[in-house]
């Protein structure tokens, strides 16, 4: 299915960078002009994906709007690109995300105006890239490619901190992506020279092996998510940021590294996964647990954030694996849930903070009467934050503890105490951000405008959307989550988990 | 005595392109004498490469009784040559003439220099290759100290000078060792004989291996061979450590990669054995002390020196993947290396040295293009992709573990990482810190040619690799 | 025709009109969209109702919500009985509270958020009874909680009311994990989770036991204990009641609707709702009654000595819902539901009586500063009369056929604490009759203790107040009337209605024992009533010298028994504590920040030592690469 043979991925992912380079040749000081020329590439491309979702056939695992050239034949390295239901959510996040980036930068970015739309086009194909590419090489690419424009954003755009939390967050990952690197070699050649996804998927390898590479792709997914304990980098990189940039690591950056676990860790070393499922499930629980519990001992608004962040994505890891349809769609539901939600969390942080220039929570207090508007919005958005039924956190969470607790009942039942703990930071945050007496530096703030409001807006609809109506976005990875789960789930060792469903053990 | 009614005359077709550039940096050094802009020796110099790249093309085979070798790969080498010296000419032309040393026979001693590569590249025969290897040697001490009123240089010069004659001193002995051993200087000669009689793990060629080794290590930089880099590279004239990073360097490869697997191909267990722990060493001590350093040209060095352990990697992997991975990284190497050092000598003006990396405080606000450009290098150097830096690594790292070597690779990847570190530190000094001072730069038609190449080729080869890594290929069968 | 999704479906789109337009456009004028919107949804629960009555039940699937392997679950509605039940309760109550408000919220700021804020709850209140599985009846649970948080902290700008809503939200989250625990369970023993084929099916499993957590545990006691972990967070039973005392923060209709009349109920109903799966479980029906039977002895011995008018109403609603989880305890389920009806009439109607009197009083809540107002606002003073003559249990009114119904079935059912938890109902009769008419009396009789400028504002509230008030009183008169039971030559309505859904609740007990219980319940309330004349008309220095004598109790009961500071030692500070010393300064500072941080500290450490070999020596070089070469030569030779 090719909308014609057009390469719609390709266009994609080159728009953005057109549009670099586009901006390049902008005068710096019409600061108007640039923004609005990245605000219309970042529209296009967004209109550009819509057909993705429109378009997409639903009844097939197979690898839709693929396109493929050879790209180094020496080395059987192919410009290889395809997306199926896993990756499609995440294509279209990007896009959108990228939009909103735009936008909230639009009087928050006064320095190296050009430069940092150019970095935040530049992620956007990068960010696409990984989610389309089936060549691991090219995969690699895009995957190491962000992290220039996300070491730019971090360190020239942010905080006063912001060197460190940099270089911090560059080091983390590049160590982890470079033993990575390693494994895809290791499995080129193991698999008889390719980098085809498609093609090492169907390989099997020897068990020890797959432990090994196991580990080598964990290093540099784990870093990503960020799991328990190489999480630290992500506080850091979060607060630091700027809001776009904080957006973009919430919403899309983190999310690499699950998609990393489901589109290669899973499949391809289906016997070691199961294997290492306890461990999985562990370091999800500690993440879960310990990522709520911090959150509530933060002073920092966005540095809370960023530890809620550690413990929603426990979850989405602990859906994974957890190895049954529930928890992998729960999970991958709950990552564009996370990518919303936080995202959103991190719009209407840069949004106060652009007004306040603080990002303590002290120095804050009744901003809902100050700011009506902005105190509703960001109501929905810690509602879904904390699971509310009808908000999409909801959908996700309930589906990954069902399926953690399918795997390993303490799972389940662990991860559903961050639920509670969730509601207590979250609810407490708020309170003192937006309840009580109105703190003399938020008196008399201007509520948002209608570009700020329109930012969110985006947010609010798909909370409810996939709060409402799950099946829209969860039909889209059904076949493809099962073909997967066939795949890890037909090795030669026993079955994991305790509790199957019971009335099949009755009888 | 040879019987003279043997003789004939050998085939000069294949060392065409080196009798030519003799004659060519020869003329230069006389146009000196007529010639009053220096700008048009430069000009002519280029042009000479021109020719002698024209003629390198055509000319292959094998002449002087096996001495002298012109294949694809001394080829290839010869055109990483060609390109250093362009390159090279191309940022001197300006920095000379601020560092106040315009004059003629700086860049008829670059070709002289390069002459002894080519040699060394086409070497069939020891003796041809100590040839060429002084010839280099010679001229680049006398480079290195070009910058007669400067101390720093002239000690630069002279402890180049010292330790590379202790170097060759031990080529000398793995010369007299293996031809003691084996009866012949000639490659191909010692290889089989030592085949046919099963030589390896004979002592006397494990301590030639050994000579050799030190030998090249030291022109390659590889610890503990590299003491003399830091010193000389921050000693030198910009352009000339430009120069001398990636020429004689990757010279140096050529003969370690001919010698190791041509000569004592047989003997390769052995070694690696050598070769492994040198590769470590240089890329822990490479990365580990451009950490501390605060001068760019010496932070450069170690990067130089850490490099050095990457490509050793795919010589370890005694494969021609291996080889092919070394020439590609050799290539790509050339053009991020120069292309930072191009920048570096921007920022050397009248009066202001621009080498400490402070100097680099704020580049973004003041020079945006120069700190974009450094940026570029900085992450190619670091392998970031997409540029060309990542293709070479990522070959190199390949053909290391096809090898068997992935405990190798995973070693290499952590220093790269590492080296991340000081590599980000320029770029985050560039666009992360504010201006203390304006900084001017000297810009001049020369160097935006300079770095538009350079640019563009990290650029391109980071994307589209293929083309490149083709020819490397195809270069790497002997 | 599904005329009855207009019953949830009206009040979300006031609460959308309202949230959206209210503001800028609606403004005072906010309440008629909620009001209409209620208003229709009690119309069109009648017309359900009398479907329901002449046995037309609905069960079906509007669309499906989530589909995940062979989890699939729909949004769907099933309108039985229990349903119509419920429905009937919360729309009237609904419809009237909305209209007490527009007096009440008058002139406040925030007056369309809060119409709106009434309107989601009633949506949420109706999905939640009208669901037909429980992934929708969790949805409705937990939206009614969070409109609970939004009207209790309808004052955010106060910091108790901000505080007791995030407690409110909180508590119930704890029982809510075992909500969702529960209905995890389900699934998997069943593969579904929608009501019908879960009942039908429970039978199966009756005697099955499970490995959960490592202990084997009978099948559906776990299932039945995890929701009744839900009841005990939303129905505020120990020891998750803490939060409904401070709940009392919120606006005074919000404590009549969401905590006393409708949410709070929600827990019953659940119970109710499940009692094909409780009463398979002797175990957990046990616990039910017993944890139902020591709150509503809890919080009445409470209620004894607070002064504060709302919370010992509060007090007495937990009192109250836990006598209908004790009832719902010993099988008599439809006992239970029956006293969750009228004590929504009653309860709702106190409540709304404490606000008038608030309103008069300018907001005070302290009794110890009211009296005498009976002759000011005479109608609040006999319709609270009323009220409190039916929760006291006085004969004819409402609230005595409902408790009747639960002591008598408990003397006589089945379940082994079933004489046990009769004796606290009856002791908890006595004890709810004082402490109601000790509210009475010292609000509306003797004189006026408050300040010379409280008694000169005293007046009564105005109609949009009192005309809920007088219907809400018939309510609480009369309701009961459906259910008078054979014994006084009633039908019991009430339970046949609810038959079909909850079962006959058996009663093994001769007229001569159900005439004695009668009459021992009756007693317990007048002489709750005349020890509360007693103390609180006659010898009004009694109570001060009872508290003086009986200090150590009377500190107990005024602290509520210390639950919540034992909650902040056990739980909130040792928490926050972990977080701020262990994990923030020991696990991310001290060891992984210290490692991530360390290894460059390190290698920087290394780099500057590399550093010093480096000396510029010529001979120092060329003495290292002479060392190089012997170790070489070295190794190389002699391996």
């Amino acid at each position: 299915m090719n909308l014609n043979g057009f390469p719609i991925l390709s266009t994609l992912i080159f728009l953005p960078i057109a549009g670099a380079v586009l901006l390049l040749l902008i005068s710096r000081s019409n600061e108007n002009l640039i923004k609005w020329v990245s605000l219309i590439v970042s529209i296009t491309v967004f209109i550009i994906s819509i057909p993705l979702f429109t378009e997409f056939n639903k009844s097939t695992h197979l690898m839709q709007f693929t396109e493929k050239h050879a790209w180094v034949p020496s080395l059987n390295i192919n410009y290889s690109l395809g997306i199926d239901g896993i990756s499609i959510l995440f294509v279209l996040l990007s896009t959108l995300i990228t939009i909103l980036c735009v936008l909230i930068s639009w009087n928050s970015i006064k320095a190296k105006t050009k430069e940092f739309y150019i970095s935040i086009l530049i992620m956007e194909s990068a960010m696409i890239g990984v989610f389309c590419s089936l060549d691991f090489m090219l995969f690699y690419l895009f995957w190491e490619a962000m992290l220039i424009p996300m070491y730019l954003l971090i360190g020239v755009w942010g905080g006063s901190n912001r060197i460190y939390a940099a270089v911090k967050f560059f080091l983390f990952t590049l160590v982890g992506s470079l033993l990575m690197l390693i494994g895809i070699i290791v499995l080129y050649y193991q698999a008889g020279r390719t980098f085809d996804i498609l093609e090492l998927m169907t390989k099997t390898y020897p068990y020890q092996l797959q432990i090994w590479l196991l580990w080598a792709f964990f290093a540099a997914f784990a870093v990503k998510v960020p799991m328990f304990p190489v999480h630290t980098w992500l506080p850091d990189a979060h607060t630091e940021a700027p809001t776009a940039g904080s957006v973009i690591l919430a919403a899309v950056l983190i999310k690499m590294g699950a998609y990393g676990f489901i589109r290669f860790s899973l499949p391809l070393f289906p016997d070691a996964s199961r294997a290492m499922t306890p461990v999985m499930l562990t370091l999800s629980v500690i993440a879960i647990i310990y990522g709520a519990v911090i959150c509530l001992a933060q002073t920092d608004l966005k540095r809370l954030i960023a530890y809620s962040s550690v413990s929603h994505m426990g979850f989405v890891t602990l859906g994974i694996f957890a190895l049954n349809s529930q928890g992998m769609e729960g999970g991958i539901l709950q990552m564009i849930n996370h990518g919303v939600v936080t995202g959103a969390l991190f719009l209407s942080v840069g949004m106060i903070y652009d007004r306040t220039h603080t990002r303590q929570i002290s120095d804050y207090g009744g901003v809902a009467s100050a700011m009506p508007v902005y105190a509703s919005l960001f109501m929905v958005f810690t509602l879904a934050s904390i699971g509310l039924p009808a908000t999409n956190g909801f959908i996700g969470e309930f589906l990954i503890i069902l399926g953690g607790f399918k795997a390993n009942q303490w799972a389940g039942v662990l991860a559903a105490t961050g639920v509670i703990i969730g509601a207590g930071y979250m609810l407490w945050l708020y309170q003192r951000v937006f309840f009580m007496e109105t703190n003399q530096k938020v008196a008399g703030l201007a509520d948002i405008n209608l570009r700020e409001i329109i930012t969110l807006l985006p947010m609010i609809i798909l909370i409810f959307w996939i709060g409402i109506y799950p099946n829209a976005f969860l039909g889209f990875m059904h076949e493809s989550v099962k073909h997967l789960l066939e795949r890890v789930n037909s090795g030669s060792m026993h079955e994991v988990g305790v509790a199957k469903n019971i009335l099949e053990i009755i009888k | 005595m040879t019987n003279l009614t043997g003789f004939s005359m050998p085939d000069l077709g294949p060392v065409m392109p080196e009798i030519v550039m003799t004659c060519l940096a020869l003329l230069i050094l006389l146009a000196d004498l007529v010639i009053k802009r220096k700008e048009t020796i430069a000009f002519l110099s280029i042009v000479s490469v021109a020719a002698v790249t024209y003629l390198l093309v055509g000319s292959t085979g094998i002449t002087f009784n096996g001495m002298f070798i012109a294949d694809n790969y001394s080829l290839f080498f010869k055109l990483i040559f060609m390109l250093n010296v362009v390159l090279t000419v191309l940022i001197s032309v300006k920095y000379i003439a601020i560092e106040k040393v315009n004059f003629g026979e700086y860049y008829s001693l670059i070709l002289l220099s390069t002459l002894g590569m080519m040699l060394m590249a086409s070497a069939g025969d020891l003796i041809t290759l100590y040839l060429g290897l002084e010839l280099m040697a010679l001229s680049t001490y006398v480079l290195a100290g070009f910058l007669r009123h400067d101390i720093k240089s002239n000690e630069a010069a002279m402890k180049y000078f010292l330790l590379g004659a202790f170097a060759s001193a031990f080529l000398l002995y793995g010369t007299s060792l293996i031809y003691g051993l084996t009866g012949t200087t000639d490659l191909k000669a010692i290889s089989s004989y030592i085949s046919v009689n099963g030589l390896s793990g004979n002592p006397v060629l494990t301590l030639s291996m050994t000579m050799f080794a030190v030998a090249f290590s030291f022109k390659i930089a590889a610890v503990p061979f590299h003491m003399w880099a830091p010193d000389v590279y921050e000693g030198s004239p910009t352009s000339i450590t430009a120069f001398m990073s990636v020429g004689p360097k990757a010279a140096g490869f050529a003969v370690l990669g001919r010698v190791f697997m041509t000569a004592f191909g047989a003997a390769r267990i052995e070694w690696t054995g050598i070769l492994i722990p040198i590769a470590i060493l240089t890329m822990a001590v490479g990365n580990i002390a451009a950490i501390s350093q605060i001068n760019i040209k010496r932070m450069l060095a170690y990067s130089s020196i850490a490099h050095a352990g990457y490509v050793l990697l795919g010589i370890i992997a005694g494969t021609s993947e291996g080889t092919a991975s070394v020439l590609n990284y050799l290539f790509i190497y050339a053009f991020m290396n120069i292309g930072a050092f191009a920048v570096v000598i921007m920022l050397r003006s009248e009066g202001f040295k621009g080498d400490d990396i402070s100097d680099y405080e704020g580049l973004a606000k003041t020079h945006p293009l120069a700190a974009a450009l450094m940026l570029v290098f900085m992450f190619s150097l670091t392998g970031i992709p997409p540029t060309a830096g990542f293709m070479g690594k990522f070959y190199i790292f390949m053909s290391a573990i096809s090898a068997g070597y992935t405990w190798l690779a995973v070693i290499a990847v952590i220093f790269s990482a590492i080296s991340a570190y000081f590599y980000l530190r320029i770029v985050m000094y560039m666009y992360m810190k504010e201006p203390k001072a304006a900084v001017q730069l000297s810009v001049s038609p020369g160097i935006a040619l300079a770095l538009t190449i350079t640019v563009i080729a990290v650029l391109v080869i980071g994307v589209l690799p293929s083309k490149v890594i083709n020819v490397a290929r195809i270069a790497a069968r002997f | 025709m599904n005329n009855y999704l207009l019953i949830p479906f009206l009040p979300l789109a006031a609460f959308l009109i309202n949230i959206l337009f209210g503001r800028k456009y609606l403004k005072d004028n906010a309440h008629w969209v909620s009001i209409l919107a209620v208003a229709g949804s009690w119309v069109v629960t009648v017309i359900t109702l009398l479907d329901v009555l002449s046995g037309k039940v609905v069960n079906e699937d509007i669309y499906s919500w989530i589909v995940s392997g062979e989890f699939k679950v729909s949004v769907g509605f099933l309108i039985d009985q229990l349903t119509a039940v419920m429905l009937v309760v919360v729309t009237t109550c609904s419809a009237l509270i909305h209209i007490y408000s527009v007096g009440y919220m008058q002139g406040d700021k925030g007056y369309y958020r809060f119409f709106a804020y009434l309107s989601l709850f009633t949506f949420c209140m109706l999905m939640l009874v009208m669901a037909n599985n429980f992934l929708q009846l969790y949805f409705g649970w937990e939206g009614v909680g969070l409109c609970s948080y939004f009207l209790i902290g309808y004052y955010f700008d106060k910091k108790p009311a901000s505080d007791a809503g995030k407690k409110a939200f909180i508590v119930n989250r704890f029982g809510d994990f075992g909500f969702g625990l529960g209905i995890i369970m389900i699934f998997l023993t069943f593969g579904t989770v929608y009501y019908e084929p879960v009942f039908s099916q429970a039978k199966v499993f009756a005697v099955q036991t499970i490995n959960f957590l490592g202990y084997d545990v009978h099948l559906m006691t776990l299932i039945a204990l995890l929701l009744f972990c839900g009841s005990i967070g939303k129905s505020a039973q120990m020891p998750l009641h803490v939060w409904l005392p401070d709940a009392m923060e919120g606006p005074t209709p919000v404590s009549a609707l969401i905590h006393a009349a409708t949410m709070v109920t929600a827990g019953v109903f659940l119970v109710a709702r499940c009692s094909p799966i409780f009463s398979l479980s002797e175990t957990a029906l046990m616990i039910v009654a017993l944890t139902g039977a020591i709150t509503s002895l809890f919080a009445a011995t409470i209620g004894l000595v607070q002064n504060d008018i709302k919370r010992i109403i509060a007090y007495s609603t937990i009192s109250q819902l836990g006598y209908m989880f004790l009832a719902a305890g010993v099988g008599a389920y439809t006992a239970g539901m029956f006293h969750l009806y009228t004590h929504a009439f009653f309860k709702a109607l106190l409540f709304l009586c404490a606000g008038s009197v608030m309103h008069a009083m300018s907001g005070e809540l302290d009794l110890q500063k009211m009296g005498g107002l009976k002759k000011y606002m005479p109608i609040t003073y006999w319709t609270m009369l009323f009220a409190s003559l039916s929760i006291a249990g006085v004969p004819g009114f409402a609230g005595f056929f409902s408790k009747d119904e639960i002591l008598w079935l408990a003397y006589s059912g089945q379940s082994p604490v079933g004489k046990f938890v009769w004796a606290i109902g009856t002791v908890v009769a006595f004890l709810t009759a004082f402490y109601s008419f000790r509210l009475i009396f010292l609000t509306f009789h003797g004189k006026f203790r408050g300040t010379y400028e409280q008694e000169h504002h005293l007046h009564e509230s105005p109609k949009a107040m009192t005309i809920p008030l007088i219907i809400l009183c018939i309510g609480a008169v009369a309701s009961g009337w459906i259910g008078i039971p054979h014994l006084l030559g009633g039908g019991e309505h009430f339970t046949e209605f609810l038959t079909p859904v909850l079962g006959h609740p058996e009663a093994h007990g001769t007229h001569a024992e159900e005439w004695l219980v009668m009459a021992i319940s009756i007693i317990a309330g007048f002489s709750g009533v005349g020890l509360a004349a007693l103390f609180y008309l006659v010898k009004t220095d009694i109570p001060v010298m009872l508290a003086q004598k009986f200090n150590a109790t009377y500190k107990v009961l005024w602290n509520k028994y210390y639950v919540d500071e034992l909650y902040s030692f056990i739980i909130v500070r040792p928490t926050i504590w972990t977080a701020k010393n262990i994990l923030i300064g020991v696990t991310d500072a001290k060891i992984i920040e210290a490692i991530v941080n360390g290894i460059p500290k390190g290698i920087g450490e290394f780099s500057r030592i590399l550093r010093k070999v480096q000396t510029g020596l010529l001979q120092r070089y060329a003495a290292i690469m002479a060392l190089g070469v012997l170790i070489i030569m070295a190794v190389m030779l002699l391996r």
